[in-house]
């Protein structure tokens, strides 16, 4: 009894930890007070008008949402080819692959923004919104390899050998059997890369400026000058957003499952 | 008669140095269904596997119908693969999973449909096309396995151990069905097992393997009953008796003079007088009495278990061997640590020359 009451109040402290913070700044971002205070006072939904009007947010929502779509799909053309061949075959070479798609989460990653700066940016080779590509598609790309990979090593290989056996080519066998069956691997990568991507500030950061800036660094930056509960408003629309997106993401799971 | 499939000195090896089979030579008749039989690790899997095309020969020759098979790719070379896990595609329903093969040698829809549906009745399970393989039982995944296989009518289905994850009461059905369908399809069969009974059940002919070498080839009865070396002797479940000198030769059979006396047995290959040999015989061959025969070797029951229709002895014969003897249930009279004599008929015994064949 006194066991289950102590596992009780456990449960409820971390529950509060890990939604606590969101409570607050969803009941903040409704306050009619000008700055930032818990708990508020009053109710008004002028917070949310702002925010969607400023052309600051809107357009660094859509490059940020741009970032995540194109840079996790480079990254699943990439990773899903490399995935495949260091878990099905082997070479020489192997070993430098798998460590080149990882080493990105080694690296800390303002000291690759700084590099991809000096590199790409200050010598004119390539565009501040190329290089933030180049920038997040490197940073998502081990987790894409790492998703795909797990999928791949509980796919059997004599699953591809029927194929093949049955006069399928190898490339066939690829898209008609393989692709098909880590088809969940594929979507969960999908969805962590975008928010991953999405969520970047460290590789952002040097990289942009006015004009050209995604949403996560707009925001640090406005929290500097303005305290006020636009941001909690910005926030809570966020993390409906993302919710969204999970939620359309695991019931299409769900139904490929079924299928 | 020509062969239709010959393997030509074919060697095979993993690392540098370490062949997993050497020389190997193995023919098939057209039509006929052949088993390789072998303990584990004896390279049954590899030949299989090389014949296919997954494994890149060192050296020799595979010639499949008078064509040289060694350079042809492995989605060219026609064959049916059944795997001992099935391998179907999970994503797939019953229809498209046997559909697979002839969809990739374009073959017309209808005629597809009616290929299918025929096979899919011929392996019983008319009636589950829609169902995914996940949504079967491990029996009706092998039949789905085999017919998927053999709906593009290979020139050869190769089959490694197809049974061993079906329980034993299923597995002896399936092999009668597998029989019957490669009786009713005349392709070319080889077939991997480990299972002794499973290879004389199916087979029109065995060979069996020891360490990357063919130790015999037979038909199941010249196996069965005419083992060539020991080691196939032992692996067809006869065990060792006895060993001694031989002292005499009589047409087909010899004298051996053992620890317990003189022991008759046939002989076989290099066997000769004065050579040393050791025979061998089946449990159920012998016989447990009071009296003394011509093969006679004296002992103590040191334990009786019954088996259902049969009783297994284990008699302690005198130099710390234990020979297991199998008698029917209705002259199975005897106790355990009665002291008496296992008797067997030297047409019965087989005599092995010991060291070199
Ligand atoms: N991929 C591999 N790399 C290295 N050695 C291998 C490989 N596959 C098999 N071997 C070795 O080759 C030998 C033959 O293996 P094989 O799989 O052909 O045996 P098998 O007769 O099929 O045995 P089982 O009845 O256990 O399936 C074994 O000694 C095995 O250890
Ligand atoms: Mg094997």
């Amino acid at each position: 009894m006194n066991r289950n009451r102590l596992a009780n109040l456990v449960l409820i402290l971390t529950l509060l930890f890990l939604i606590g913070p969101f409570i607050i700044i969803f009941i903040t971002s409704f306050s009619s007070e000008v700055s930032l205070k818990f708990p508020p006072q009053g109710f008004t939904l002028d917070w949310f008008k702002k925010v969607i009007s400023m052309t600051m947010f809107v357009d660094s929502l859509k490059l940020s949402l741009k970032l995540g779509l194109v840079s996790s799909i480079i990254a699943l053309c990439l990773g899903i080819p490399v995935a495949y061949i260091t878990s099905r075959y082997n070479f020489r070479g192997k070993r430098v692959i798998e460590v080149i798609t990882t080493l990105p989460i080694i690296i800390p990653q303002m000291v690759a923004g700084l590099v991809l700066l000096r590199l790409f940016v200050l010598m004119n080779i390539f565009s501040v919104e190329v290089t933030l590509l180049i920038g997040h598609t490197a940073v998502v790309l081990p987790y894409v390899v790492r998703n795909v990979l797990s999928a791949l090593i509980n796919f059997p290989v004599s699953v591809e050998e029927a194929a093949i056996s049955l006069g399928a080519s190898r490339l066939r066998t690829f898209f008609l059997i393989v692709l098909p069956n880590i088809r969940t691997g594929i979507i969960s990568a999908f969805i962590l890369t975008f928010i991953i991507s999405f969520n970047n500030v460290p590789i952002s950061l040097f990289l942009t400026g006015p004009g050209l800036s995604t949403l996560p660094v707009v925001m640090l930056t406005y929290l500097e000058y303005y305290y006020n509960p636009s941001i909690a408003a910005l926030s809570t629309l966020l993390i409906f957003i993302s919710a969204f997106i999970v939620f359309i993401s695991q019931k299409l799971l769900g139904l490929s499952k079924l299928m | 008669m020509v062969k239709f499939l010959r393997l030509n000195n074919i060697s095979v090896m993993y690392q540098p140095g370490q062949y997993v089979l050497e020389k190997f030579n193995l023919c098939v008749e057209k039509g006929k269904f052949l088993s390789l039989l072998g303990p584990s690790g004896c390279g049954k899997t590899t030949t299989l596997r090389t014949i296919a095309g997954f494994i890149a020969l060192q050296e020799g020759t595979i010639v499949v119908n008078n064509k040289i098979y060694n350079n042809v790719p492995i989605n060219k070379r026609n064959i049916g693969l059944v795997f001992q896990n099935y391998a179907l595609f999970p994503h797939l329903n019953v229809f498209d999973n046997v559909a697979f093969g002839l969809k990739m040698r374009k073959i017309p829809k209808d005629l597809i449909k009616e290929k299918v549906l025929k096979v899919i009745e011929s392996v019983g399970l008319n009636g589950y096309e829609k169902r995914l393989p996940a949504q079967l039982s491990g029996g009706q995944q092998q039949r789905i396995g085999i017919a998927r296989a053999v709906v593009v009518e290979p020139d050869l289905l190769l089959m490694d151990e197809p049974l061993s994850n079906l329980d034993a009461k299923l597995r002896i059905e399936m092999r009668a069905e597998i029989r019957r369908l490669q009786k009713k399809l005349k392709i070319t069969t080889i077939y991997v097992t480990h299972d002794q009974l499973e290879a004389i059940a199916l087979s029109d002919e065995i060979a069996v393997l020891n360490q990357g070498k063919i130790e015999q080839t037979g038909t199941p009865e010249e196996i069965f009953y005419s083992p060539k070396t020991l080691y196939v002797a032992k692996f067809i479940g006869f065990q060792e008796i006895v060993s001694g000198i031989v002292v005499n030769e009589l047409n087909d059979f010899v004298e051996v003079s053992a620890e317990y006396g003189i022991f008759k047995a046939k002989k076989t290959g290099k066997v000769s007088l004065n050579s040393k040999v050791s025979i061998v015989a089946r449990k159920k061959d012998f016989t447990l009495d009071k009296k003394e025969n011509t093969n006679s070797m004296r002992g103590k029951i040191i334990a009786k278990i019954f088996q259902g229709d049969v009783v297994l002895y284990m008699v302690k014969t005198g130099s710390n061997l234990v020979q297991n003897v199998e008698i029917p249930l209705k002259l199975a009279s005897w106790e355990e640590n009665e002291k008496l004599n296992i008797n067997v008929n030297p047409e019965a015994c087989i005599a092995f020359s010991e060291g070199g064949k």
